[in-house]
């Protein structure tokens, strides 16, 4: 959603700009190693033909029609999150300037939500998935296709994070009514971005860069975990597990309540009280981070040992 | 008998001057005209008036004797194969086999009979080999005929090809030219400004000129009056 | 005014963009001001009014409601800020010439790579859509109609052959341009002369005054 002039307030610009100021800086580093982007007519086109791309109203389900937005099928197309958020960050730019779709003030909150966070957001999750596929093109359809769509998701959480925080309306009414519209939004992005890859994969896959590695590391396995433990278990089945389930049949289920902890923990039956769902995601994810913390340790500690 | 009738046609962009004045002629059925003109006489622009892309401010046309008006709009333009200038305009579905069907599809013939019909437009003009391969390994000349291919799918009466010879090389365009006279039953319409192609391929010419019909006449004849092309800004030498 | 380049007439409207949208909120005396300013701005540009409708969207409405519980004057001064926002904006956009969008955009002061994606972009955009619109004219005069995934299949493969011609298409753009001695760098375009720069410097200073004011005065 483009942020308009008048509604953020000015430190929310401020930092906002600041902020996105910050990594375009860094785009800007990293791209001019890129392949594409070095030769600047090669990355003028494809902004352009995004912009162009944009503008067709694609049909998505059952009548419905959408636009495509093009955060994730920019990373697709030019191979590199850098070159994507630079050409997101112009389409931007002369959305505002010349189309007066998205404010100026309001400039760095848009390149913010929907140049950096939907590109990176995207391209971490799609080149995840992908390495889940085993890499293969023809699966590249799918896993931009999943991306982008989930990014929109995280973009419009990150732009009612904004609003709320400039004091439009509460957090507990913005990000909800943001995320409800934008995932019917996403769910055309990643039907929209998925049919035009696929397209490419069949007819001109070597156009389809092969993708650098933006992120070294352990960016996969922690897009991992956050998936695993932050979202995932959001949907965990509430049902009693195997031994819970023969204690309730066999009369023993409450010997357990009755017991005193020896330690009280505040993350007691991956709950924070008061939190919610919020509360077991946020469980789910500490303790995940925690198994991961103390296996790269003994790991860490076994390598030297054998080295 | 008549196929297209044009009556007193007169049209202009919005707040710009007129392109196409008080324009009147009569095409008969199985006849191969061309149309001529210097770049800016209103060629294209006649044609997208006969197909109902643009309206005229005044005039009728009649196509098959149907009025073109709004609520006949598709079933005339179901009647004319319109070639564009640049046939990548037309061409955009992964495969060639894909882009001829395409418009037989949209009209509801069945994938089996639409793939047949584009089989056998390809072996007619040798490009059998090309059905499963993207428009962007074909040359010019290959584009040319599948797009050309694209329109015959959908059997259409009546044909307006733009510029059709346009960056081809000699061996394109007799293969071209060999095409469009076995279309006998077709009523062709041709913009260009290859006088020897077109003087093999059609038999009759109008000649456009600041937006008025200047000529028509018998195609032979006319190019052989070069005064009157030079006059016309058409010098037939260059 | 209209005498005054495009070029400073977009730095001028940017800066009165600039000084509306942080002016303290709520204060509509100063914001008034603005609103005078703009409707000068209108007049200036010779804008229909037919025109401005438009600049009421369905963003701003949503957002205007979203608002609503804190107040109707919270929410009412947020929209007419926004919309006095658009009014010069727009009121700029409508008085400039076809196509001069790229000469437009290569005047922003941004980093060097950007200007130039900017003015590639402008350049090459209504080429672009174009091409697009005459493969969509094609496919409607070919009877363009059917199922949803068949229409979504027919875009997506107009929207897929336009990225290989413009890879295509940009590879030439590249040879033919390095042909011609470019290095890889567009000159800046942004620098003023002296008179321009009086101008934006007197703009900018009033500009600030009034939103410190209501600041200062609210």
């Amino acid at each position: 959603m483009h942020l308009p002039d008048g509604f953020i307030s000015v430190p929310v610009a401020v930092s906002t700009g600041i902020l996105s100021g910050g990594v375009l800086w860094v785009a800007l580093k990293k791209s001019s190693s890129s392949k594409v982007s070095r030769h600047a007519v090669v990355l003028g086109l494809t902004t352009a033909f995004i912009f162009a791309a944009q503008m067709i109203n694609f049909p998505v389900l059952g009548g419905t029609s959408g636009h495509l937005l093009g955060g994730g099928l920019a990373g697709a197309l030019l191979g590199c999150p850098w070159s994507a958020i630079l050409s997101i960050t112009t389409v931007l730019i002369i959305q505002a300037v010349l189309f007066a779709d998205g404010g100026i003030t309001a400039l760095g909150a848009n390149i913010l939500t929907m140049g950096i966070v939907s590109v990176l957001m995207a391209w971490v999750l799609s080149r995840t998935l992908l390495a889940l596929f085993g890499g293969r093109k023809k699966y590249l359809p799918i896993a931009y296709g999943i991306g982008a769509a989930i990014s929109v998701l995280g973009t419009s959480l990150v732009c009612g994070i904004l609003l709320s925080l400039s004091g439009i309306s509460k957090a507990g009414i913005v990000i909800p009514s943001m995320a409800g519209v934008h995932i019917f939004i996403g769910i055309g992005e990643g039907i929209i971005t998925c049919t035009i890859l696929a397209y490419l994969v069949k007819v001109r896959p070597d156009l389809l860069p092969g993708g650098e590695e933006a992120f070294k590391g352990f960016f996969t396995p922690i897009v991992l975990i956050f998936l695993l433990a932050g979202v995932l278990s959001l949907f965990a089945s509430a049902l009693p597990d195997g031994l819970e389930s023969v204690a309730l049949d066999l009369g023993f289920f409450n010997l357990a309540e009755d017991s005193k902890n020896v330690v009280q923990s505040p993350f007691s039956k991956y709950e924070i009280i008061g939190k919610g769902q919020i509360g077991r995601s946020i469980t789910g994810l500490l303790g995940a981070l925690v198994c991961f913390g103390i296996a790269y340790g003994l790991a860490s500690i076994v390598k030297e040992k054998n080295a | 008998m008549s196929i297209i009738k044009v009556n007193n046609l007169s049209f202009s962009y919005p707040n710009k001057e007129t392109v196409l004045h008080d324009i009147s002629f009569t095409i008969n059925h199985g006849e191969c005209i061309a149309l001529l003109g210097k770049t800016g006489s209103g060629k294209s622009t006649l044609f997208e008036n006969l197909i109902g892309l643009k309206v005229p401010q005044t005039g009728t046309v009649i196509v098959n004797e149907l009025a073109l008006v709004p609520r006949n709009l598709k079933h005339i333009q179901r009647q004319i194969g319109y070639c564009f200038q640049d046939p990548n305009d037309q061409l955009f579905m992964p495969t060639i086999l894909e882009d001829i069907i395409f418009g037989p599809l949209n009209q509801g013939i069945s994938k089996e009979v639409a793939t047949a019909k584009a089989l056998e437009l390809l072996t007619e003009f040798d490009l059998l080999d090309c059905a499963d391969r993207s428009v962007h390994e074909l040359s010019g000349g290959q584009k040319r005929l599948v797009a050309l291919a694209s329109i015959l799918s959908m059997n259409p009466s009546i044909l307006f090809l733009d510029e059709p010879t346009n960056g081809l090389d000699p061996f394109w365009r007799r293969k071209l030219a060999n095409i469009l006279s076995k279309l006998t039953t077709h009523t062709i319409l041709i913009a260009s400004h290859d006088f020897p192609w077109l003087a093999r391929v059609t038999r009759r010419s109008i000649l456009l000129s600041h937006g008025k019909i200047v000529i028509d006449r018998d195609t032979k004849i006319l190019l052989q009056d070069s005064n009157t092309l030079e006059a016309h800004g058409l010098p037939i030498d260059w | 005014m209209l005498d005054f380049s495009p070029k400073l007439r977009l730095y001028l409207t940017l800066l009165l963009i600039v000084g509306t949208a942080l002016l303290k909120l709520e204060n509509w005396n100063f914001l008034s001001i603005y609103i005078l300013l703009s409707i000068y701005w209108v007049v200036l540009h010779g804008v229909k009014i037919s025109k401005l409708p438009r600049i009421l969207s369905l963003q701003l409405v949503f957002l205007f409601i979203l608002v609503l519980p804190q107040g109707w004057e919270k929410a009412g001064f947020l929209l007419v800020r926004s919309m006095v926002c658009l009014l010069f904006l727009t009121s700029f956009l409508l008085s400039m010439p076809p196509h001069s969008f790229s000469t437009t955009l290569r005047s922003l002061p941004f980093p060097s790579q950007i200007r130039m994606n900017l003015y590639f972009t402008g350049h090459f955009l209504e080429l672009l859509k174009e091409e697009l619109d005459q493969m969509n004219t094609s496919a409607k005069l070919r009877g363009l109609n059917g199922t949803t995934s068949w229409l979504r299949y027919t875009n997506a493969s107009m929207v897929g052959a336009l990225y290989i011609r413009t890879l295509e298409k940009a590879e030439r753009v590249n040879k033919a341009m390095h042909l011609r001695g470019f290095t890889g760098e567009f000159p800046s375009d942004f620098n003023l002369n002296n008179k321009e720069r009086k101008i934006l410097f007197g703009f900018g200073i009033s500009g600030f005054l009034i939103t410190l004011g209501s600041y200062l005065f609210g």
